[in-house]
């Protein structure tokens, strides 16, 4: 059974090892294939800060909100294992600001210790009234990425450097199952209107001083066009840029200059940091994620597709979740195939 | 009196804030500070530079508490400026955990720090010998580039600093007319105080930039305070001990019981080893006394014996200092208008 994995950002990589995970030991000619032209660091995974916060509203998707919570609780079990040095996991507590009140988040109970900012904490940061203060987690990519790679590799799991131009193209090479992972050009695999980028730029800093993230919001503007500060364990990132339909991933002057200006008003300590690096990347946008189950027709063969891409600006947020309802879909297409080992009985 | 001459003595944080205190009070004064060491081989230096108060016995509290406002005050509004990196001055978030319940559930200074809150039944999961705890942000002087920052404002105000070891006060009242003793441990030896007491502690200063909160089991033994570089932790509470090398069963010891509480430091880096001598006292010494020998009178202000505190209330008894060497000054104009007379 060879299943290819189309992605090597975090959700490719974690739907490979949780796949690999539930069902190479019941699945004993289970082989697992992950494509990609882009490897870490090249990945939009890589440039993320990494902070687990999902966006301020669900809009009732309950499912993803699920997911979210899947994924805080998985990592927040992994906190205290020694492998979360090398996962670029950690806890880190920080600041929602707003000018006006809002209600609170569908995440409010899935971080630690959620509550509205006093008085005190605002002055901090004038031009804001309101707020909230939690503990959430960050996870690197750039540390994450080359982890889940290793412990695929350890498994057995193989690499090509490639790109993929159809599904079809992996089916007339014996593939069985494929896993679209291809984030934001799932488009060019299989045309997807509801599919857009949200175009992001940050800027790296040293500024080891800053203990906490700070993310600002401006409600009329929409989700990250408000500055942020998101302190990782090598270098801080600021950024506060989202461009619904721009392509481009090109670094530009102007996004650079609006960034700059309005992180250091909002901690003036930031004008003495140094300046490491600039990026800019695509959140593959969508109103909801596409994680389904499609059987495509090629000849008299049915072959399955399982689509797990579109998760935008929250992908690390919510990427566990969404791996393990992806092999609960891959185990549907296993039970359908009887493929899984039946429970013991006569043999016809 | 056109320009008193002000001797302070100490380098560490208590000196430096002091002296610069009484530029900012007297702008007349032309003042020095004198020390046999200078940053960064001050006790200050060791110190993380948390604020989170010490309690003395015998200070009331109500000093103890406007002392620690007034330094958590001055310090947020330098942690909110521009100069917040040169000056090493940062917010930082954490958690005091207590393996039992604290018969003081509020400290007095929970209304000063920021957020202060018990900590949820989740957050304690972390935390698993560990039945209560409390929640808060406060600030962090990062040592040596405070104590470098406090020295570059005194220079600009034409302070100068010189490297001595004062061994007698007396040594110095031909050359000034008030002297401040902020000698902290060394004021055992200067002005032969029998109160003040060593408190040995040692810290490990580790690289582990991924610990972003602090972490202080509530017998104030065992910490973990995360600074710009690097991570302090610690720590010991050796009662007249004057030993200032190195233990290295205690170096594994610490390493140990801040592993217990943040298993990620395991993967710590570069670990520094770090000892110092609290200067304690049952109270702290802010007070003036006028000495004197073979008629000739020295006026002094003694600013000493913050042991494990001092960064917590620092600026609110330099400025209580800085207050009476002012009245030292008066003293000094209403004697000397009576010796014209």
């Amino acid at each position: 059974m060879r299943v290819a994995i189309i992605g090597a950002g975090v959700i490719g990589l974690s739907s490979a090892l949780c796949i690999h995970e539930q069902f190479h030991g019941l699945v004993p000619s289970l082989e697992l294939e992950v494509y990609a032209d882009h490897f870490t660091p090249h990945t939009t995974s890589d440039g993320a800060a990494g902070l687990w916060q999902p966006y301020l509203s669900d809009h009732g998707n309950l499912q993803e909100t699920l997911w979210n919570k899947e994924t805080f609780d998985y990592l927040l079990g992994h906190l205290h294992s020694p492998a979360a040095k090398e996962m670029g996991l950690f806890l880190i507590s920080g600041y929602n600001l707003f000018t006006e009140p809002v209600p609170d988040p569908s995440w409010k109970n899935i971080v630690l210790g959620f509550r509205n900012l006093t008085p005190k904490e605002l002055e901090l940061f004038p031009g804001y009234s309101y707020g909230w203060f939690n503990t959430a987690l960050i996870l690197e990519g750039r540390s994450y990425l080359p982890w889940l790679t290793n412990r695929l590799t350890q498994r057995g799991v193989k690499f090509f450097h490639k790109k993929v131009e159809s599904f079809q193209e992996l089916f007339s090479q014996g593939v069985d199952v494929v896993l679209n992972c291809s984030g934001m050009r799932a488009g060019d695999l299989q045309p997807d209107p509801e599919l857009q980028p949200g175009r992001g730029q940050v800027i790296k800093v040293l500024a080891p001083w800053v203990k906490h993230f700070i993310i600002t919001h401006d409600l009329k503007s929409g989700i990250y066009n408000s500055p942020y500060v998101i302190p990782g364990s090598e270098f801080t990132v600021l950024g506060g840029i989202y461009q619904h339909g721009n392509w481009s991933q090109e670094n530009s002057a102007k996004d650079h200059k609006s960034i700059w200006d309005s992180c250091c008003r909002l901690l003036p300590a930031l004008q003495k940091a140094k300046i490491v690096g600039e990026w800019s990347g695509l959140r593959p946008a969508r109103p909801s994620v596409r994680l389904e189950r499609e059987s495509v027709r090629l000849g008299n063969l049915q072959a399955e597709v399982i689509h797990n891409y579109g998760h935008g600006g929250f992908g690390i947020t919510i990427h566990w979740g969404c791996a393990m309802a992806a092999a609960r879909l891959f185990g549907s297409i296993l039970q359908e195939k009887r493929q899984l080992a039946s429970p013991p009985g006569p043999r016809l | 009196m056109a320009s008193p001459k002000v001797a302070v003595i100490g380098a560490g944080v208590i000196g430096l804030s002091t002296a610069l205190c009484i530029t900012e009070t007297c702008p007349s004064c032309s003042v020095t500070v004198l020390s046999d060491q200078f940053s960064p081989n001050t006790t200050s230096d060791v110190a993380a530079g948390m604020l989170i108060p010490h309690t003395y016995p015998d200070t009331p509290i109500h000093r103890q508490k406007q002392w620690f406002k007034e330094t958590f005050t001055y310090l947020f509004a330098i942690s909110n400026s521009a100069e917040a990196s040169e000056a090493g001055i940062h917010l930082v978030s954490g958690w005091q955990v207590f393996k039992s319940t604290p018969k003081e559930e509020l400290p007095f200074w929970s209304d000063i720090v920021l957020g202060f809150r018990p900590m949820s039944e989740a957050e304690l999961q972390k935390f698993p010998q560990h039945r209560f705890g409390q929640a808060f942000t406060t600030l962090k002087c990062d040592c040596p580039p405070y104590l470098l920052w406090l020295e570059k404002r005194l220079k600009a105000t034409g302070t100068q600093m010189f490297t001595r070891k004062v061994a007698d006060l007396w040594e110095l009242h031909s050359e000034y007319d008030i002297v401040v003793n902020c000698a902290g441990m060394g004021a055992h030896q200067l002005v032969g105080d029998e109160q003040l007491f060593p408190v040995r502690g040692q810290v490990l200063k580790v690289h582990a930039p991924w610990v972003k909160h602090f972490i202080r089991d509530g017998d104030g033994l065992t910490y973990i305070y995360p600074g710009i570089h690097r991570v302090t932790l610690g720590g010991t509470r050796e009662k007249g001990s004057w030993n200032l090398s190195p233990d290295h069963g205690t170096t594994r010891d610490i390493f140990d019981r801040c592993c217990s509480l943040e298993p990620s430091l395991q993967g710590a880096q570069g670990i520094e080893v770090k000892v110092g001598l609290r200067p304690s006292r049952r109270c702290m010494r802010v007070q003036r006394e006028i000495l004197s020998q073979e008629g000739v009178m020295l006026p002094v202000v003694h600013n000493y014996g913050h042991g494990a505190g001092g960064f917590s209330v620092h600026r609110g008894t330099a400025k209580e200092a800085a207050h009476l060497v002012r009245e030292c000054i008066s003293a000094l104009q209403g004697s000397s208008s009576r010796a014209k007379l």
